[in-house]
């Protein structure tokens, strides 16, 4: 009974978190004027909350200290103003990343759908929060040691390439996951879906990439602002900083939903949920990456 | 208690995708409603950007006016001669009387950098009489731009007639300027 009663919970949710994931689909046919669009926008809790408002002043606010710090860090090369400036940029980072972003669904998504420990949870919410920085900084600096100057059309032309790669990735990774399950269900004495073994499309490192393939356009615009000011190694240490912040965050958010399901996997537990998170979980988070990749792929076509 | 665990475990997975981006580029927007006693004319707009976002508009688009547009609000198609094809929107919306104005098109697109800030500028030619209350707003539904709105960036003026008053206020955590009469 409890387990057909989480499996309805489950499976309307599910459908819930689909419909509010698709409007970018719709919006696109219906053409709706913008206007109307924002209007709209005006009574909805996710996007205009009380704690994504303040969240977002205080970005804006630490935005500004960066900004105003950096021009500082140009007039006099104060070590301590060196110092209070990668603080700051290390709070941002942790602030950026804790708003909203599919980086956090498509990592929640993987480790419910997936059997892993936590230092692997770990090591894929650093390295997605490293590489989500470090691809940024090697777009601009390869663009302005190969062409001689920073962001330019192309490199906005690589950035929306990149994006489609990214979508791409987190499709192939929610196929992969209905794959194995559905290759599962047909071979009985194949391992479990949970117990999913390290294939490319489902391995941590893809997983990272999907994430972090696509630039941070804020490490983008701190280390732009830096190097035209002629603070290159400065603008770099900051951009580090900036991304241990952002890696902080979603190793937190991570954790969090890796103790959550850990919670509810306790052997005492076990019996009632074990059909849930063999083959429901698996099931919810593959279709949901495959959702989520083609909306956000359809978005850029 | 697992329902309770599962509730929380779902909102944690599925609450971050519907918002799909967060600020990045912060915008102090400033205006100039130009009324006559119920009448209003036209509303000049100012979009002050941060500095960080600044320096990536100038070394992106230098001075071009157009350019920068294009970038501000990529889906406009503001052509190279200065002219615009008929697009609504700019993250601007008027409220006249609790009706949305749903065919804004502004016109005299600027841009210049001052002490480094980009100000990006245009005209709102409403022409429209006003009842009781006009509402004047900015938002990006995607979250990339965040504006943040301050009374005394707004400012009346009055050609002729009644003055009303300007006052900001928000309406489900979204800030607006409203004029009343």
């Amino acid at each position: 009974m409890k387990l057909r009663i989480a499996s309805i919970f489950i499976m309307v949710l599910f459908i819930y978190c689909l419909a509010i994931v698709t409007p970018p689909l719709v919006s696109r046919a219906e053409a709706t004027p913008l206007v109307d669009t924002i209007s709209q926008q005006v009574s909805h809790i996710f996007q205009h909350n009380l704690l994504l408002v303040k969240l977002t002043k205080l970005q804006q606010s630490l935005n500004k200290d960066i900004a105003t710090k950096i021009k500082e860090l140009k007039q006099q090369q104060d070590p301590l103003l060196l110092f209070s400036l990668l603080s700051i940029s290390f709070i941002y980072g942790i602030f950026h990343a804790i708003g909203p972003g599919h980086g956090k669904s498509i990592i929640s998504s993987w480790i419910i759908a997936q059997q892993r420990k936590l230092s692997t949870v770990i090591y894929v919410s650093g390295l997605a929060a490293a590489s989500h920085a470090l691809s940024a900084t090697l777009m601009v600096g390869g663009t302005y040691v190969l062409l001689g100057k920073f962001v330019t059309a192309n490199s906005q032309k690589l950035n929306a390439y990149l994006q489609i790669a990214a979508a791409i990735l987190v499709i192939g990774i929610g196929l992969a996951m209905l794959l194995r399950l559905f290759h599962s269900k047909l071979s009985k004495n194949r391992p479990g879906p949970g117990q999913a073994s390290p294939r490319l499309w489902g391995s941590p490192s893809v997983v990272a990439l999907s994430i972090g393939v696509v630039p941070c356009p804020v490490t983008s615009v701190v280390l732009i602002f830096c190097l035209t000011l002629g603070l290159i190694w400065q603008g770099i240490l900051i951009v580090l900083s900036f991304a241990a912040g952002m890696g902080v965050s979603l190793i937190v958010v991570a954790s969090l939903v890796w103790s959550l399901k850990e919670k509810i996997l306790t052997p005492k537990k076990l019996s009632g949920f074990h059909y849930v998170v063999t083959h429901v979980f698996p099931a919810v988070g593959g279709i949901f990456l495959v959702a989520i990749g083609s909306a956000i792929l359809y978005s850029l076509l | 208690m697992k329902t309770w665990i599962m509730a929380v475990f779902f909102t944690i997975l599925f609450i971050t995708p519907h918002a799909q981006a967060h600020p990045h580029v912060f915008i102090t927007p400033k205006a100039t409603l130009i009324t006559n006693d119920h009448f209003v004319s036209q509303i000049n707009v100012e979009w002050e950007f941060d500095a960080m976002s600044s320096s990536l508009f100038l070394e992106s688009a230098g001075s071009n006016t157009a350019e920068i547009w294009n970038l501000v609000f990529p889906e406009t198609q503001l052509l190279a001669n200065g002219e615009q094809t008929t697009r609504t929107g700019y993250y601007t919306y008027v409220e006249i009387d609790g009706r949305v104005m749903n065919d804004l098109i502004p016109a005299d697109f600027t841009a210049d950098f001052v002490d480094g800030n980009l100000r990006c500028r245009f005209t709102l030619k409403l022409n429209q009489t006003v009842g009781n209350t006009l509402k004047l707003g900015f938002s990006d539904p995607t979250t990339y731009n965040d504006f943040d709105i301050q009374r005394e960036n707004f400012q009346i003026l009055a050609q002729s007639g009644a003055t009303p008053v300007l006052e900001k206020q928000s309406e489900n955590y979204i800030d607006k300027i409203s004029l009343s009469w």
